[in-house]
């Protein structure tokens, strides 16, 4: 008697749960999966709208052999968009961490900068970022400002780093490489505020019970760091990397998407289009999947 | 002894160079943040003759706020404000809500499909909306069933029904955070309200939402500047609808000033730190929740 009453109540309780989540079932139903499947068949279509409806013209492959055979900007922009991506998550990942893992100290004045450091997630988004490019003729009389009339070499080309790497005779790949990281420190942390939010919470997440028995046996910082905190932050981890990738795609100045937009929405090629950004995710997709077949041998779930 | 002493004192050495390591970079970053929105600041108090002037670095010598006022005027015209105002609060309210349901739903009760519609929740949140942009489009342009379709294109209603259904703008993530959050709050707070006879929404609402309000600050404090300031959706959805976003790239033009590289540039400033003000403001306000937030999600564990 009791286990029924258990189990009807179990029934109950999941009863309950569906009727909690049914604004997404609706999302999903009524948006989300019809949108996915009309993509993926709008690949293979060719679609003309007028004002009563929009008609498909199947032409099975024909998007997608104009994409990789003549069109010739399509292969520039995805390889451009996707080194871009490659090396812009370790990046703003290990940036995140790093920037978390301080902010997680005791110090004076912690409340102060968590808030500064939070304050690009507000402000560097959107149309923000979009005038930020557009007005460059503020930055470009910023930058000629820079220009030493002596030698006419341009100083904002040359900064600080790359003129020190370069005296001490490094390789040129290597200067560019620093430099470039050192010269896009602005970008990375304007683009790594959630994920600096989210790992901060999770360090919080992590028990002091943990470290304080590590220290107990002898610990040092750096051990403390590699044995508990990485292994217990990485789930938080592959979600800033992912969130990283979704991002650098939403950005408005994501060459690829601007690229894929003009021909959609000015040029009308909407199943062309289609095509485009179903192989722009393909390719986001195999990279995730590799992302996450090497990464899931590190990632350590405490449950 | 003394060798104990001597290693305490390296010890502290150390510490002390992390200490000030640690302020150099922290010192440097906040400058690297905060010095750009000091410049725009300064820079849409000028008037072109101070851009020009190459003695002017950062501080105008003519102060003028005759931008500030073809900004805001711009901003005013056919209702813009009104519209970015009422769409950016709405939507927030909806999400927040939304999410929030499904989050509870997700993180506290186990159902058959459960892990399903949660994985759901990470693609949606992995899926860039871009991928799928066209055909959301035309769903929305002919949105119905069979033949009888209307078309919600430049209304708000394609952005409300994805705030919704919980596929709204960045709203994976906000499910994620609150689905965290939920997982993470004492069970006995719910039992003590079920033992009193309370049913599943009421305890929600009555017992659960007052225990999550810096969470739900937080939620809503990101739904509210993404779409104050996003672009992506009303150059999608809006076409004859304007929010302060799409026509800050014209505001100096829309106020019916001719057309000037120079003075449109700093209107467009302007207009931007005008936009940025209310978030600002908010954030000052809300910081002290999103803190609490951070130091809560999941405390419980």
């Amino acid at each position: 008697m009791a286990i029924k009453k258990y189990r009807s109540l179990e029934k109950k309780q999941m009863r309950i749960g569906y009727l909690f989540i049914l604004p997404l079932i609706f999302g999903l139903a009524v948006v989300f999966v019809p949108s996915i499947i009309k993509t993926i068949i709008f690949t293979f279509n060719d679609i003309s709208i007028d004002g009563s409806g929009y008609s498909l013209d199947f032409i099975g492959i024909e998007n997608y052999q104009k994409a990789f055979r003549t069109d010739p900007r399509f292969i520039i922009n995805l390889t451009d968009a996707l080194t871009n991506l490659a090396t812009n998550i370790p990046v703003v990942v290990i940036f995140s961490l790093f920037i978390a893992v301080l902010l997680n100290q005791k110090f004076k004045g912690r409340i102060a900068a968590r808030t500064i450091f939070f304050v690009p997630v507000l402000l560097a988004t959107g149309v923000i970022l979009k005038i930020e490019q557009t007005t460059n003729l503020l930055t470009s009389i910023d930058t000629s400002r820079a220009i030493d009339i002596g030698t006419g070499v341009d100083m904002s080309q040359m900064s600080g780093i790359r003129s020190v790497l370069l005296s001490l005779n490094f390789n040129d790949t290597l200067i560019g490489i620093v430099a470039g990281a050192a010269d896009g420190i602005y970008s990375v942390v304007q683009s790594s505020g959630i994920q600096i939010f989210v790992l901060l919470a999770a360090l919080q997440e992590i028990p002091a019970s943990l470290y304080e028995a590590a220290k107990v046996e002898g610990s040092d910082g750096w051990q403390l760091f590699w044995k508990i905190t990485f292994p217990m932050l990485s789930p938080q981890l592959v979600v800033c990397a992912i969130y990283t990738i979704v991002d650098t795609f939403t950005t408005p100045n994501n060459v690829f998407a601007d690229y894929v937009n003009s021909l959609a929405f000015s040029q009308n090629q909407y199943g062309y289009a289609t095509a485009l950004n179903f192989i722009y995710f393909l390719c986001i997709g195999v990279m995730i999947a590799i992302f996450g077949a090497v990464i899931s041998k590190f990632v350590f779930y405490n449950e | 002894m003394s060798l104990i002493k001597k290693k305490k004192s390296f010890k502290t050495i150390g510490l002390r160079i992390w200490e000030i390591v640690r302020f150099v970079i922290i010192f440097g970053l906040a400058f690297l943040i905060l010095k750009p929105f000091v410049n725009k600041i300064l820079l849409a108090f000028m008037n072109p003759d101070d851009l020009l002037d190459p003695m002017v670095m950062l501080i105008p010598k003519h102060f003028s706020v005759y931008y500030w006022r073809v900004a805001w005027q711009g901003m005013e015209l056919s209702r813009t404000l009104l519209t970015s105002t009422v769409l950016s609060i709405a939507v927030s309210l909806i999400q927040m809500i939304s999410s929030a349901l499904i989050g509870y739903g997700l993180g506290r009760f186990k159902f058959r499909g459960r892990n399903f519609f949660y994985a759901m929740v990470i693609i949606i949140m992995l899926i860039p909306p871009q991928a799928y942009s066209i055909a959301q489009y035309l769903g929305f342009r002919f949105f119905g069933i069979g033949p009888v379709t209307i078309n919600t294109i430049d209304s708000l209603i394609p952005v409300f029904i994805m705030a919704i259904g919980g596929i709204g703008m960045k709203q994976g993530l906000y499910i994620y955070l609150f689905v965290v959050f939920f997982k993470g709050l004492p069970k006995d707070l719910e039992n003590a309200a079920y033992i009193d006879g309370a049913g599943a929404f009421r305890t929600f609402f009555s017992v659960i939402m007052p225990n999550a309000v810096s969470i739900i600050v937080t939620v809503m404090l990101f739904s509210f500047a993404w779409q104050w300031t996003d672009l992506s959706y009303p150059k999608l959805y809006f076409t004859s609808l304007k929010v302060i976003p799409t026509v800050i790239g014209e505001i100096y033009v829309r106020v019916g000033l001719t057309p000037d590289t120079i003075g449109s540039s700093i209107a467009q400033n302007a207009a931007c730190m005008l936009l940025l003000l209310p978030l600002l403001v908010l954030f000052i306000f809300g910081q002290k929740f999103i803190s609490q937030s951070i130091s809560r999600t999941g405390q419980a564990n």
